[in-house]
């Protein structure tokens, strides 16, 4: 811990930026926060209480959020399909896949942003417009060692947790509904058949690029807080919409990659 | 040691959810008085806060609502194009995304997104005002706070959902011809009629439920969260994060029951 780091001087989002999901500016703030990590050393036990605070208390929302999801997205598929193939069981397999690739990281991602999202960034945005930040700087703290990159690990090992939860109870919601709802076999709801490779590496990637995406956005969103009580509110939104917006948005730069692409 | 918190627990769990029931209640409370309250202050309502209410919530979204759109519209087409794949159904993809859109993704996605960008910022600006004793002041020198300031951002916030779910629902619906037709090569031609034929009023009507049902969600549940703020710049962040997870959770279950209401009522 030095007290005069070079790049302890400047606060990050002294300058305001117009898009919160500028690519290069999130680059730049990631990269910091490893560096900073490196050399100025960081704490396991702050990491550990992130992963508290983002997965242990997200984990609730997602899992009741995407069991209705899941029931819901059922009786529209059954709305849909049982008028042309009369007994819904045959389109269980195709189901499980597109759930797993497509729809229930999506959600769940979406569900995590808004959570994690808000909670990020209107705790970071309270200790900037409280000069807590800048009381961390003046005990030779870092923020980018110590504030952001705990957050950034957390959200990298928590959320593709929450990820893989979400996902695994809307399947199970969605047999469980088909069983009972609409006299289907639940168990071709559960059947992996036609998941490859591919689709699993799909969900990786969609899980870990939205751990990426949404805890930086977020932190982001909170460093750029200005003014008081009214600036932590606007941080708040502004990290919210920023980080459902990276998942939304990410979801569509890999969903173009992998279909041109793999 | 272990054999006394063993015998602890039924104890916990009886105040676990009790504590969780009459948080619960409370909530449910608090949205009945903010929406009584707010049909009281109708007839007093000043119609210039009403519309810079409406322009600070809505009118300021609308860009996001229509790139949400075309987000909703990509993960349609993604979604469709590998049933689409596997079944070879080509011409009722438009039927399909249609549906998905009006009666589940357009409505549904864009509330959660809107529950953080209007239903966060509701919350955070009432907030402030809590904290800052300006309500209080308002009620100081005899003018009704609530008719003044909080009724007017009830209906626009609610309003704006509605409106921008709409707006979002439309550029869903054109993002995924277009998209249908690059990804998954199916004509607008045959997008259109597939959509004209099968697409009902009930579809629309089924959107239009759910949306209004969403927006008063997301103003209630923000309002009476903002409402209650209390401390200083931390409680503000707090009540806009909590106005958003509370209201995304009850989004997810309001969703399947309406669902299960308008699958029975307004069958496609």
């Amino acid at each position: 811990m030095s007290a005069t780091a070079p790049d302890s001087a400047s606060v990050p989002g002294a300058h305001r930026p117009r898009s919160a999901l500028a690519p290069i500016p999130l680059a730049i703030l990631c990269a910091r926060a490893v560096k900073s990590a490196l050399r100025h050393g960081f704490s396991g036990r702050d990491i550990l209480r992130q992963i508290d605070a983002m997965g242990t208390r997200s984990m609730l929302l997602i899992a009741f959020g995407m069991a209705f999801f899941g029931a819901v997205l059922v009786e529209h598929g059954a709305s849909q399909a049982r008028p042309i193939v009369g007994d819904i069981t045959i389109v269980g397999p195709a189901w499980f896949e597109v759930m797993l690739r497509d729809l229930a990281p999506t959600i769940a991602g979406l569900l995590a942003a808004v959570r994690i999202g808000a909670a990020l960034s209107a705790e970071i945005a309270a200790m900037k417009v409280s000069e807590q930040l800048d009381a961390l700087e003046l005990c030779a703290g870092d923020i980018h060692a110590d504030i952001v990159f705990p957050r950034l690990v957390a959200g990298l090992i928590a959320i593709p947790a929450l990820i893989v939860i979400g996902t695994a109870t809307a399947e199970l919601s969605s047999a469980f509904c088909a069983l009972f709802f609409y006299g289907a076999d639940g168990g071709a709801f559960l059947d992996s058949g036609l998941v490859d490779g591919c689709d699993l590496f799909a969900f990786a990637l969609k899980a870990f690029g939205y751990a990426l995406a949404i805890p930086l956005a977020a932190i982001r969103c909170g460093l750029d807080a200005q003014g008081g009580p009214g600036g932590v509110g606007e941080a708040t939104t502004r990290g919210v919409v920023a980080s459902s917006m990276a998942v939304l948005l990410l979801n569509v730069i890999l969903g173009l990659i992998l279909f041109f692409c793999v | 040691m272990v054999g006394a918190s063993i015998l602890r627990l039924p104890a916990r769990a009886v105040l676990f959810v009790s504590g969780g029931l009459s948080r619960f209640t409370q909530e449910i409370g608090a949205m009945g008085l903010v929406l009584l309250r707010t049909a009281r202050a109708l007839p007093r309502l000043d119609p210039r806060e009403v519309i810079r209410s409406i322009v600070g919530f809505g009118y300021d979204a609308l860009l996001l609502s229509a790139v949400l759109g075309v987000f909703i519209g990509f993960i349609l087409v993604l979604f469709s194009n590998l049933i689409v794949a596997r079944f070879g159904v080509k011409s009722l993809f438009g039927w399909a995304s249609g549906y998905a859109v009006l009666r589940e993704l357009g409505p549904f996605v864009t509330a959660l997104v809107m529950a953080g960008r209007i239903g966060a910022r509701n919350a955070a600006e009432l907030g402030v005002m809590r904290i800052g004793g300006q309500l209080e002041g308002l009620r100081g020198v005899g003018v009704d706070p609530f008719a003044l300031l909080v009724a007017p951002r009830v209906i626009a916030s609610a309003l704006a959902v509605t409106v921008l779910g709409i707006v979002a629902s439309a550029v869903a619906i054109a993002a995924s011809i277009g998209f249908g037709w690059l990804i998954s090569a199916i004509e607008p031609s045959t997008f259109l009629t597939s959509f004209e034929a099968r697409i009902h009023p009930a579809d629309l009507l089924a959107a239009l439920v759910k949306l209004l049902a969403f927006g008063a969600t997301i103003s209630l549940v923000s309002t009476q969260t903002g409402l209650r703020a209390e401390g200083g710049a931390r409680a503000v962040g707090q009540v806009a994060a909590k106005a958003v997870v509370v209201s995304a959770a009850v989004l997810t279950g309001l969703d399947w029951l309406i669902t299960f209401v308008t699958e029975q009522v307004l069958p496609s």
